[in-house]
């Protein structure tokens, strides 16, 4: 019975739960840019969705909130505590993609809120999700 | 009059063999879980230094120190959790170990994937996954491994089934899910999956929160093992409160993870249906205990003091982990917490003070079953281990709540969402981390060097009939 319920369950979420209206293209350059993300362990010191490590800052909107020229000078130069990984410029480019990619899927941390008969849970601003159920 | 029999079945029978073989497999899974477990700490000094002064110690940067220190715990864990499955299943008269020799199979493949893990981290290779950060080629012996284990365990467990102690049931259900949930956190590699990036942190968050729950079910079903092993109390194993327990779990297993999802905008159902079911759990395993606690006589305290000391400190942290847990997965609490260090004081708490408390105190229990005696000093250096161990805890889990109080203070109160400034007015919470674990270490090395010297010396316990 729990069985079956799981594995119903995993399906739904699999499929239903996180399928976004209209998904993002996963071209090329993002797709570099993802391997190179994976390739260089950015996830040990930065969180996407508050996963990752918390050494550096969440990345999730860092190119909408503070744009692409920042987030480039710190991906070529590094600082005191980010390695400098030494990335060309389509590099750079492909992992500026990729991050920018993550940034139209939602805010994290959520901004506003919506309170609900249980407590206060995030409601995720409309122009940038795409939930279905919203 | 059963203890009896057992002996001389295991020390007479015409399996001899067999036990010996299965014996030495379970000790070396506990000797490196030990070792492991001493790298960890190592590394996870490190790491707290490096946290804090980022020039320092740049052989091994940061993000390599990181994966390395995680995957250390958890073979630490694994390992000695695996140890003890074999011990108690070499020592139950009714199992006859299906072919022993695979148990050595299963310690060689997941030793090779372990160093070949570590040496990848060493050179730079990622996978950059959280928690997995290894290239995902690695996966596969650690795979194979499993199934080798699972086999092990399905084929030695007598039928039927239905009658199995419970913690039989949390073991082989454990395997299972490990299995299920190792496999679902390589989904990213499909790209429906991995090219849609809600859906994969959604389903990375669901596979590690399974993975956690299959320790778990180790680790849960070793402390119920080993007090049912020191009171021979049947209700322990066959009771309706233990299976009630294993079928908690089992439930969080399926749909406890959601809770670190909040902040993933995935559908909210998926959130709520993650509240509903979260932290129940740990309460029944405090039941448990408790009631084990209340039935023991003074006598097995003694002869089993180390096993008793750790399961009773378990206790205590289970009951300070459970307050904490509980409020993190309230929503509009968790929604300020997560992704601040109160998250890692869950999981640390966790890791140390249930987990490692349960594991050490199997440790001393397969030690003291097949080994000589610890001596006087080491008894004293031990006892010392355990105090020290549990008081440097409290201020590490301390300075780590207290950095995320002030982080979600200031980003969500004050809106001061500057990282740098947030990362200076928590400093001296991660300051103090780096002199609390370094005691920590210290504690925890006082047991492992004794336990340690007892698996490498050679020699045979007195047989326990004898002592008591
Ligand atoms: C050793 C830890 C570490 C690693 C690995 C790391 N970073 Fe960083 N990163 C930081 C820190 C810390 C900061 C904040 C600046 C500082 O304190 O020096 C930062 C800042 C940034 C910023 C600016 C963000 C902001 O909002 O200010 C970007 C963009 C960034 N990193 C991208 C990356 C990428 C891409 C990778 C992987 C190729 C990566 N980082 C790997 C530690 C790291």
């Amino acid at each position: 019975m729990l069985l079956t319920a799981f594995i119903g369950y995993s399906g739904i979420v699999y499929f239903l739960g996180t399928e976004t209206a209209k998904p993002i293209e996963f071209s090329q350059e993002i797709q570099k840019g993802k391997r190179l993300w994976n390739a260089h362990n950015c996830v040990a010191c930065h969180q996407l969705y508050g996963l990752g490590g918390f050494m550096g800052p969440d990345l999730t909107n860092t190119i909408s909130a503070k744009g692409e020229a920042y987030a480039r000078a710190f991906i070529l130069g590094g600082t005191l505590r980010m390695p400098n990984f030494h990335f060309s410029e389509t590099e750079v480019q492909a992992l500026i993609a990729f991050l920018s990619s993550v940034d139209s899927t939602g805010t994290s941390p959520p901004t506003t809120f919506k309170a609900t008969w249980f407590g206060t849970i995030p409601s995720y601003t409309k122009e940038k999700n795409s939930d279905p159920s919203e | 009059m059963t203890l009896l029999n057992r002996e001389t079945q295991a020390d007479l029978g015409h399996e001899e063999e067999t036990v010996l073989k299965a014996k030495t497999s379970s000790l070396l899974f506990v000797g490196t879980g030990l070792v492991a477990l001493l790298g960890t700490l190592l590394f996870g000094l490190i790491v707290s230094v490096q946290y804090s002064f980022p020039d320092w110690f740049q052989v091994i940067p940061f993000y390599k120190t990181r994966p390395i220190h995680v995957t250390l715990a958890l073979t630490w864990i694994f390992f000695t959790a695996i140890g003890g499955v074999y011990h108690y299943l070499r020592q139950d008269p009714k199992v006859r170990l299906w072919v022993p020799r695979l148990s050595f199979v299963h310690f060689g493949i997941l030793l090779l994937a372990e160093t070949l893990i570590l040496f990848a981290y060493l050179a730079g290779l990622f996978g950059g996954r959280e928690y997995l950060e290894y290239p995902p080629l690695l996966s596969v012996p650690v795979f194979a491994g499993w199934i080798i284990f699972g086999m092990i365990c399905f084929k030695s467990l007598p039928r039927p089934f239905t009658k199995l102690p419970v913690y039989y049931w949390m073991w082989a259900t454990g395997i299972l899910i490990f299995i299920y949930a190792f496999f679902e956190a390589h989904l990213w590699l499909l790209p429906f999956f991995g090219e849609n990036i809600i859906r994969d942190i959604t389903v990375q968050w669901k596979s590690l929160g399974s993975l956690v729950a299959s320790w778990n079910m180790f680790v849960y079903g070793t402390a119920i093992c080993l007090m049912y092993r020191i009171n021979k109390d049947e209700a322990l194993i066959h009771g309706r409160r233990s299976f009630f327990l294993f079928f908690l779990a089992l439930f969080n297993a399926f749909f406890n993870w959601g809770h670190h999802t909040y902040i993933v905008p995935a559908a909210p159902w998926v959130v709520y249906i993650a509240y509903g079911v979260s932290m129940t759990e740990l309460i029944v395993l405090y039941m448990v205990i408790r009631g084990w606690l209340k039935s023991l006589p003074n006598v097995k305290k003694h002869r089993h003091i180390f096993p008793y000391r750790f399961l009773f400190a378990s206790e205590v942290w289970i009951i300070l982990n459970l307050v904490l847990a509980i409020a993190i997965s309230i929503p509009a609490i968790n929604l300020y917490t997560h992704g601040t260090h109160i998250t890692v004081a869950h999981s640390m708490g966790s890791t140390i003070g249930i987990n490692t408390m349960i594991l050490l105190a199997s440790a001393f229990f397969i030690c003291s079953e097949v080994r000589k005696p610890m001596s006087q000093k080491a008894l004293t250096s031990a006892t010392w281990g355990f105090y020290l161990t549990n008081v440097s805890l409290v201020v590490f889990l301390g300075c780590l709540v207290g950095a995320g109080v002030t982080r979600s203070y200031l980003t969500t109160t004050q809106e001061i969402l500057n990282f740098q400034s947030v990362q200076n007015a928590i400093r001296p919470f991660m300051l103090a981390l780096v002199p609390s674990g370094a005691v920590l270490l210290i504690g925890l090395f006082l047991n492992i060097f004794p336990l340690t010297m007892m698996i490498i010396k050679p020699g045979k316990a007195i047989d326990p009939l004898k002592k008591s």
